[in-house]
């Protein structure tokens, strides 16, 4: 178990931390929201692109398809923080090097403000997503250091040089899912194993918990319990 | 145990191809889930794709462009892997990577305005990089990829 929590690790292993909020908008009008928002933000978050699906049908008289602009993607000068807006979902991204939660919610609350000025705007859902990559040498024994792991039985060969895990857990207080992923990297550098730590925290916004605001501070304390839960004190301390 | 470095050569033989496919398969299903969302796991996975075209670049024979292109050596794979994993810091998003006509590997770029940028890494050690676009004068220069990359990639940064 952890000895401490510390709130900050000044060389976190973040590559990406998300913070977004699912909405619903009365229907037709998310396009004209949408168009006015990238373009009140486009001077800050100047390369923009559209997100685009893919649909393909296949049946006995052959295949169909179609593209649809779903949403927007925009990247500021630097490209570390990404704003991306779909047809439910209300995202910002700041890329590999973080800088600290305070900067990445006030920028998040600012732009979420700018969207929601342009129509009536309801929150459904609010999530914030931590991306880890950590490093461990080869050879050493994993749950010394990464907490929840594929255990592989007794009498099968120990050695994997491929995983993937994907986990989803209740969380109990504020009603919410933990989706939890792990997956290998392949090798980047000698001795040692690269590891993806991804925890995705979503809670639906219901009425007992309609303060969005606070439910994202919630989400925020959660999501630093969890990774300090994570992983061993050794392992932290290579961040601090 | 902490899982060991995958076993490399096992990527580029033929006879565990189909296997090696179908383990990239699985998890590229689960890691499209993903995509959507985030960037990280977008230029992942695009890495990832960029990394097996290269090592499949190397089945390519003399002559597969239907005239005498010289099939990519191992140096010019390794290197190529080399480059990309440069590439991956940057800014830049390749689009593809297939093999040169020139006998070598080539990683293409696409960017704004129909802009493109190639680089070839070649076989007999040699590198280079071309920057074209409809409207837009071409460049095009050798450059040593131990020492110019951090310039060459800056370039193709403002460029694209």
């Amino acid at each position: 178990m952890m000895a401490y929590e510390p709130q900050h690790l000044n060389n976190a292993p973040i590559v990406e931390a998300m913070i977004a909020f699912d909405f619903v908008v009365a229907e037709g009008e998310l396009g004209q929201i949408r168009r006015s928002f990238v373009e009140q933000i486009q001077v800050e978050y100047p390369t923009q692109t559209p997100i685009q699906r893919a649909e393909v049908t296949f049946n006995p008289e052959g295949s169909t398809g179609k593209t649809n602009e779903v949403g927007s993607r925009c990247v500021s000068m630097n490209g570390k923080n990404v704003c991306a807006i779909s047809e439910h979902t209300f995202i910002c991204s700041r890329l590999h090097p973080y800088e600290n939660w305070e900067s990445l919610r006030s920028e998040f609350q600012r732009l979420w403000e700018v969207f929601a000025s342009f129509g009536k705007v309801q929150v459904t859902k609010v999530a914030v997503r931590y991306i880890n990559k950590i490093f461990l040498r080869t050879g050493s024994e994993i749950f010394d250091s990464v907490f929840t792991y594929p255990k592989i039985a007794d009498g099968l060969p120990q050695d994997t040089f491929g995983v993937f895990v994907r986990l989803q857990i209740a969380i109990p207080e504020p009603q919410g899912t933990l989706i939890l992923t792990e997956a290998q990297f392949p090798p980047e550098r000698p001795q040692f194993v690269a590891i993806a730590l991804d925890h995705d925290l979503q809670f639906p916004v219901t009425d007992e918990a309609t303060d969005i605001w606070a439910l994202l501070e919630r989400a925020r304390e959660l999501k630093n319990r969890y990774f300090f839960a994570s992983i061993s004190d050794e392992l932290m301390k290579e961040y601090l | 145990m902490i899982p060991v470095a995958p076993p490399v050569q096992s990527y580029v033989q033929n006879d565990v191809a189909t296997i090696v496919y179908r383990i990239d398969t699985t998890q590229s299903d689960f890691w499209m889930q993903h995509t959507d969302v985030s960037i990280f796991w977008t230029r992942e996975l695009q890495f990832r794709q960029l990394t097996e075209s290269t090592r499949k670049a190397k089945a390519f024979e003399e002559g597969w462009d239907g005239y005498d292109a010289p099939a990519p050596n191992d140096a010019s794979v390794a290197r190529t892997l080399e480059v990309l994993s440069r590439v991956r810091d940057s800014k830049l998003s390749p689009y593809s990577v297939l093999p040169s006509a020139d006998g070598g590997v080539g990683i293409s770029f696409r960017g704004n305005a129909n802009k493109r940028a190639v680089l070839e890494l070649l076989n007999d050690g040699t590198s280079s990089y071309i920057l074209f676009g409809k409207g837009y004068p071409i460049e095009s220069s050798e450059f040593n990829s131990n020492t110019d990359l951090p310039r060459i990639l800056q370039r193709l940064e403002e460029y694209l």
